[in-house]
C-alpha cells in the first residue's frame, strides 16, 4: 500500500514537472530577468581586486 | 485530512523538486539576502575569525578573510543564474554531471557531512549559553546542560524548518536585521576598547608554520574551505528568487560579505582580547564580557541564540532539499525529522566539534571538485544549455542515464581530484602540506581548479560524446 502511495506521488510529480516544462518551452513564457553587463563587471572586478590583494600579502608588500 | 492534489503540488514545488515558474517565486533580493545571511551567520564565524587572527597581522587577516571568500564565493555561485532562471536547484543540474544515481549517493553523503556543521552550531550555542548564565551567577553543569541546550537548539531550528521558506523568510527578516546591528556594535566595542595601534602591533603566533607565506596560505585554506562549505547548499534557495540579479547578489553578498564580516568581527575581538587579557578567545560571550563588561554580554545572547537557531532552521531546510533532489518521493517533513535526530545525535557525541578544522577541510575536498566541474560544465562545456526533460527523466528523455545512472567521467574526476590534492598538495586529515602548489592555490582551491580543468579536458577528448548526449534534446533555452 505504501508503495502504491509512493508510485502515485511519483506520477503526480512527473506530470506536474512535465506541465511546467511545457509552460517554460512555450514562446509566451517570460523567464526571470537576466543579469546585466554591470553585474558581470562587478563579479570580475571583485575577483580581480581580491586576487591582487592576496598577491600583495603573499609577496610581503602588505605585511 | 488528506491533501488535495493542488495542495500537494504546491508543497512539492516549495519544498520539493518540481521546477518553480516565475509566478511561484516568493523571494525578493532582500528576502533572499536576509534568509541566506541568517543561514550564514553563526557562532562558528567567531571561531574561524579567532583562528585566523592568531596567525596573521590585522591587515593580512582582513584581506585573507574577505579576499579568499569573495573569489571563491563569486565563482562558485555563478550557477545560481541557472537555478534562478529555471527554478531548479543545483542538485538537479548535477544529475548531468554525476548521473542520477551519483547524485543520490553524493546528495546523501554531503548532507550527512553538512549536518556536522549544525552539530557544531548547536554545541557552540550550548557553550555560549552556559557561559552567559555563568556571567549572571547561575552555574550550569556542562555535562548535563551542554547536550540539553544543544538538542534544544536543534529542536527549535527544526520547528522553523518545518514551516518551509515562508516561515524562514519572516524569521530571518527580523533576526538578521538584529544580528547585523549587533555585529556592527561588536566591531565598534572591539575597536574602541583597545587602541587600534595596539591591535596593529600584535605579532602573529609563528607556531602554525615557519614562514609568513605558509601561515597566510594555511589561514587561506581555512577561508577557502569556509567558502566551499556553502557551495552545495548555496544553490538551493536562489530558485525562490524573482530575478537572476536578486538570486545571484542575494546569495553571494551573504556568503562573501556578511559571513566574512562576522568572521572578521570574531578576529577583531580576538585581537582586542589578546591586547587586553593576553590570550585569544573565540567565544563572543566571554569576549564581550571582558571587553565591555558583563552587561554587554547580553548582546551575545542575541548573536548566539538568534544566529545559531536561524542557522539550524535554514540549514535543515536546505540540506533536506538536497537529499530530496536525490530522493524526490520522500516527504520533506520526514527528512526534517530524521535530520533532527541525526544532528541531535552528533551534538551529544561531540566528535565533529573536537575535529572542527579537519572536518571542514575534508568536507571541502569533496565539494571542491564538484564546484570546479559545475562551473566549467555550466559556462564552458554545456554553455548554459541543458536538457531539462532529461534531468527529470521524462518519458523518452534519457540523455543523463550515462552508465546505469552514474556519470563515470564526473565521478572519476571527483575521485582523482580528491586523491591528487591529498597526496600532492595538502592532507586535510593531518594538516600536512605535501607540495609547493599549496602556497599558490591552497589545498581546497586546488581540488576545485583541478576538478574543473580535468572536466574541461575530458570534454575535448572522445569522452565528449559520452558527456554531451543531450545536445539534440534541448528545447528550453
Amino acid at each position: 500500500m505504501e508503495n502504491n502511495e509512493k508510485d502515485s506521488i511519483g506520477v503526480l510529480i512527473e506530470e506536474e514537472t512535465k506541465k511546467r516544462l511545457d509552460t517554460m518551452a512555450s514562446s509566451n513564457y517570460q523567464f526571470p530577468e537576466r543579469i546585466t553587463v554591470l553585474d558581470k563587471g562587478l563579479i570580475i572586478a571583485g575577483v580581480l581586486i581580491s586576487m591582487v590583494l592576496i598577491v600583495l600579502c603573499m609577496t610581503g608588500v602588505i605585511a | 485530512m488528506a491533501k488535495t492534489e493542488a495542495e500537494y503540488v504546491k508543497q512539492e514545488t516549495v519544498t520539493g523538486v518540481v521546477p518553480m515558474l516565475k509566478g511561484d517565486r516568493q523571494y525578493s533580493f532582500w528576502d533572499l539576502f536576509l534568509s541566506t545571511s541568517g543561514f550564514a551567520i553563526a557562532t562558528w564565524c567567531y571561531t574561524q575569525g579567532a583562528y585566523v587572527a592568531k596567525y596573521l597581522s590585522f591587515k593580512q587577516m582582513l584581506i585573507n578573510i574577505f579576499a579568499f571568500n569573495i573569489i571563491f564565493v563569486f565563482i562558485e555561485c555563478i550557477p545560481v543564474l541557472f537555478a534562478t532562471r529555471y527554478g531548479i536547484d543545483l542538485w538537479i543540474w548535477l544529475r548531468s554531471v554525476l548521473g542520477k544515481k551519483g547524485v543520490i549517493i553524493f546528495s546523501i553523503v554531503i548532507s550527512l557531512a553538512n549536518f556536522g556543521w549544525y552539530a557544531v552550531d548547536s554545541q557552540l550555542f550550548a557553550s555560549s549559553m552556559i557561559n552567559l548564565f555563568g556571567l549572571f551567577g547561575l552555574v550550569l553543569n556542562p555535562a548535563f546542560w551542554k547536550p540539553v541546550l544543544g538538542v534544544g537548539c536543534v529542536i527549535i531550528g527544526t520547528i522553523i524548518a518545518l514551516g518551509g521558506p515562508e516561515v524562514i523568510k519572516w524569521t530571518n527578516r527580523f533576526l538578521v536585521t538584529a544580528l547585523l546591528i549587533v555585529g556592527v556594535i561588536v566591531v565598534i566595542i572591539s575597536l574602541t576598547s583597545v587602541p587600534l595601534s595596539a591591535i596593529n602591533a600584535v605579532q602573529p603566533d609563528t607556531s602554525l608554520y615557519g614562514t609568513a607565506l605558509g601561515r597566510f596560505m594555511l589561514s587561506g585554506e581555512g577561508n577557502v574551505a569556509f567558502a566551499f562549505s556553502w557551495s552545495t547548499q548555496a544553490l538551493v534557495m536562489p530558485r525562490l528568487a524573482k530575478t537572476e540579479r536578486s538570486g545571484y547578489w542575494g546569495t553571494t553578498l551573504s556568503y562573501a560579505i556578511v559571513a566574512p564580516f562576522f568572521v572578521a568581527a570574531g578576529g577583531i575581538m580576538a585581537y582586542a582580547m589578546f591586547v587586553k587579557a593576553g590570550y585569544y578567545e573565540s567565544d563572543p560571550t566571554v569576549m564581550l564580557a571582558v571587553l565591555a563588561g558583563p552587561g554587554f554580554s547580553i548582546l551575545s545572547l542575541l548573536m548566539v541564540a538568534f544566529a545559531n537557531i536561524g542557522t539550524q532552521g535554514t540549514g535543515s531546510y536546505v540540506n533536506c532539499m538536497i537529499v530530496k533532489s536525490g530522493l524526490p518521493k520522500v516527504s520533506y517533513k520526514l527528512l526534517v525529522i530524521i535530520a533532527m535526530f541525526y544532528v541531535s545525535l552528533l551534538t551529544v557525541w561531540g566528535w565533529v566539534m573536537e575535529n572542527f578544522g579537519n572536518f571542514i577541510s575534508m568536507a571541502a575536498y569533496i565539494q571542491g571538485p564538484i564546484i570546479g566541474m559545475t562551473v566549467v560544465d555550466y559556462l564552458i562545456v554545456k554553455k548554459r544549455k541543458i536538457s531539462l526533460r532529461s534531468l527529470y527523466e521524462l518519458n523518452g528523455h534519457d540523455a543523463y542515464e550515462f552508465t546505469h545512472g552514474f556519470n563515470l567521467v564526473g565521478l572519476s574526476i571527483l575521485v582523482i581530484s580528491f586523491v591528487a590534492a591529498t597526496l600532492f598538495v595538502y592532507n586535510p586529515a593531518t594538516g600536512a602540506i605535501n607540495g609547493n602548489i599549496f602556497f599558490i592555490t591552497t589545498g581546497s582551491g586546488f581540488t576545485a581548479i583541478i576538478g574543473g580543468f580535468l572536466y574541461w579536458l575530458a570534454s575535448i577528448t572522445p569522452l565528449k560524446k559520452y558527456m554531451l548526449r543531450d545536445r539534440s534534446d534541448i528545447d528550453i533555452i
